[in-house]
């Protein structure tokens, strides 16, 4: 893939497709930023969404596919020149604190956001997702970790589930 | 309430393979009490350590002794309890599936206490027999000297001691505060086959040359770990994209060209032999602490050094002279960065300030404007009473044609300001802006700003003219 240039100017002619939302909404993105799916840049190659087409996502609502264009437009010019270890420490630094910003959302979105990373598979927003419901889980005890997801207390019965299951793996719980 | 539980119905809705993916990013033992969130959550973690094994002695320590604290007391019962319940825990993981399924992480973060080594070896084998695709070994410790019992090797997993070659798959290898012995330089240009990402931050290594025909990122990292034993280290790593080369007290140097590096961080001993001369095809470039002496070979060189430079970040303390060079020799240079370390201009190492006697002879102040002419953004951060004239003038070179569409996209950042806070000026704005606000504040450039806003009113009418 080409690199394409930085910021405005001597190719104003980048490539744009089309993406219709499940709720029929559509969002016109550079083709650079939506290959960041490698789904999506199959039918890229193939010269889909262009004109008047557009590529319908069935699986994804409006508001989480703006969220998801919104990270893969950050994320593409990194991406053209090869992906992230080639960015120098300070665009690193730029990209990591734009993605805590942008983890940085209610629970249920950031669920929504990892299926659709996952259907549309965009490895960068899989993991960056994943990283954060990992982090909502490190360091912390069982009863912790039900609360920080929203788990409602254990029922009499399933704590007693739970303690036999404790009992089992003690190595993971002293 | 019922708010809450349908957000968590909703994470239980994902599929296993994205639960599980989640979960490979924990600890195992964290992985393994998710089992009680629910019925559903029961064996989801399962198939985790089949996959992915991950081991912390962190977790098991109650408050992190501060450093103080653990020099001056051995250790007390209540840290031998936490030992043993972190070695129990750790055989549990290590052994709960049998050596059969391979693995696509092994990572495993202890400390050095003399009691834990032999069992982190045992751990190390089990992991490896294992057939890692990565693998990450993290040791916390205070000292890190060359006779530390915890000495890394693969060498008892080398093919010719006829076990089978368990390392072939190994991709990923990241080695924190390891003393790493001799002979992983040989095992790893020979035994590595498919190796792309090694990292050796903090280590202590002896390793003349490192050699890998499958590597594309390499970090070598030595932090503040001031080991000055060894001679130059080789590296003949020609498929690296990705290279970074920092604080190293070794000499480093290049057999051949890298000519796929799209981006290089240097210091100054990497590039005293010529490292940079390796690396043309670099897009990007981080230069820290980089004197004009280092870089002999740019005098008098007619054709630039870096042609596709675009991007070039120089942290603290690099001369000016290396700056000018840049601004002559890299036509595509787009994007510029000049850090200075905090405080450091009241310490005698000032080379900003101190290069001119150094580089005047080679570049008179005015004598040429520099062309630069797709330079999009400059970026500038330092200390308030740094004295910066002598950036401010190499900066002021830049061809006065150039200057007005710079004016446009130039920003600065004021230390500790926010990533997009500066706003648009010229250099020498930059550079007025720098004396307007203190060290440590958010700083704005506002053209309405009235001269009581700058600590030297002057600068406002420089700005304003």
């Amino acid at each position: 893939m080409a690199a394409p240039e930085s910021g405005d100017g001597n190719n104003g002619a980048a490539r744009m497709v089309t993406l219709i939302s499940s709720d029929n909404t559509r969002f016109e993105v550079e083709a650079a930023a939506a290959s960041l799916s490698q789904t999506l840049q199959l039918t890229i190659l193939d010269g889909g969404g262009g004109g008047g087409d557009g590529i319908p996502l069935p699986n994804v609502d409006s508001a989480t596919l703006s969220k998801v264009l919104e990270y893969c437009i950050k994320h593409a010019p990194a991406a053209a020149n090869g992906g992230a270890p080639n960015a120098t420490a300070v665009d690193r630094a730029e990209l990591e604190r734009f993605d805590n910003e942008f983890v940085n959302i209610d629970q249920s979105v950031l669920y929504s956001l990892i299926m659709a990373a996952h259907n549309l598979e965009i490895e960068g927003l899989q993991s960056l997702v994943a990283k954060k419901v990992a982090d909502m889980i490190k360091g912390k005890s069982p009863m912790e970790i039900r609360r920080t997801l929203g788990f409602p207390d254990p029922t009499p019965e399933e704590q007693a589930e739970m303690n036999a299951h404790m009992l089992e793996y003690g190595w993971a719980y002293e | 309430m019922e708010e809450r539980t349908a957000v968590a119905d909703r994470l239980s809705e994902l599929p296993d393979c994205i639960l599980e993916n989640i979960l490979s990013r924990v600890t195992t033992r964290q992985a393994c009490r998710t089992s009680v969130l629910s019925r559903r959550w029961r064996h989801v973690w399962r198939a985790v350590p089949s996959r992915c094994i991950d081991i912390d002695q962190s977790e098991f320590q109650a408050s992190p002794p501060s450093a103080l604290k653990k020099l001056k007391r051995r250790r007390s019962k209540e840290e031998n309890r936490e030992v043993e319940r972190f070695m129990d825990s750790a055989d549990h993981v290590t052994t709960l599936h049998a050596s059969s399924s391979p693995l696509d992480a092994f990572r495993l973060r202890v400390n050095t206490e003399c009691a834990l080594i032999g069992a982190a070896q045992r751990w190390i084998s089990r992991g490896i027999t294992r057939r890692p695709v990565s693998f990450t070994l993290h040791c916390d410790r205070r000292y890190l000297c060359h006779n530390d019992p915890l000495q890394f090797s693969f060498s008892r997993y080398s093919r010719s001691s006829g076990t089978s070659a368990v390392l072939s798959r190994l991709r990923t290898l990241h080695l924190y505060q390891v003393v790493v012995k001799e002979d992983m330089g040989c095992f790893i240009t020979d035994e590595l086959p498919v190796l792309e990402d090694l990292q050796l931050v903090w280590c202590y290594h002896r390793f003349d040359r490192l050699a890998s025909a499958s590597l594309k990122n390499l970090v070598v990292d030595n932090g503040n770990v001031g080991f000055s034993e060894g001679a130059t280290m080789v590296l003949a790593v020609p498929r690296v994209a990705s290279l970074r080369i920092s604080n190293s007290m070794r000499p480093v140097t290049s057999e051949g060209e890298m000519p796929l590096v799209v981006a290089a961080s240097l210091t100054h001993r990497a590039c005293v032999l010529g490292l940079l001369e390796s690396v043309r095809g670099a897009i990007s470039l981080d230069l820290l602490e980089v004197s004009a002496r280092a870089l002999p070979f740019l005098q008098g060189v007619k054709d630039p050094v870096l042609p596709n430079l675009r991007t070039l970040h120089l942290y603290y303390d690099c001369d000016v002279g290396v700056l000018r060079h840049f601004l002559q020799n890299a036509q595509k240079l787009e994007r510029l960065t000049v850090r200075f370390a905090p405080g450091s201009s009241r310490t005698k190492n000032n080379r900003m300030s101190k290069s001119k006697q150094k580089t005047s002879s080679d570049h008179q102040h005015g004598t040429k404007a520099y062309e630069c002419k797709n330079v999009k953004s400059v970026g500038l951060e330092f200390d308030e009473d740094r004295d910066v004239s002598e950036l401010n003038d190499a900066l002021d070179d830049i061809s006065r044609e150039r200057v007005l569409p710079i004016e446009s996209s130039t920003t600065l950042r004021n230390r500790k300001s926010a990533m997009n806070g500066g706003a648009p000026c010229s250099p020498l704005k930059a550079w007025a802006m720098a004396h307007k606000g203190k060290v440590n504040s958010e700083v704005d450039y506002n053209p309405e700003d009235p001269p009581e806003s700058y600590t030297n009113a002057t600068v406002h009418n420089h700005l304003s003219q």
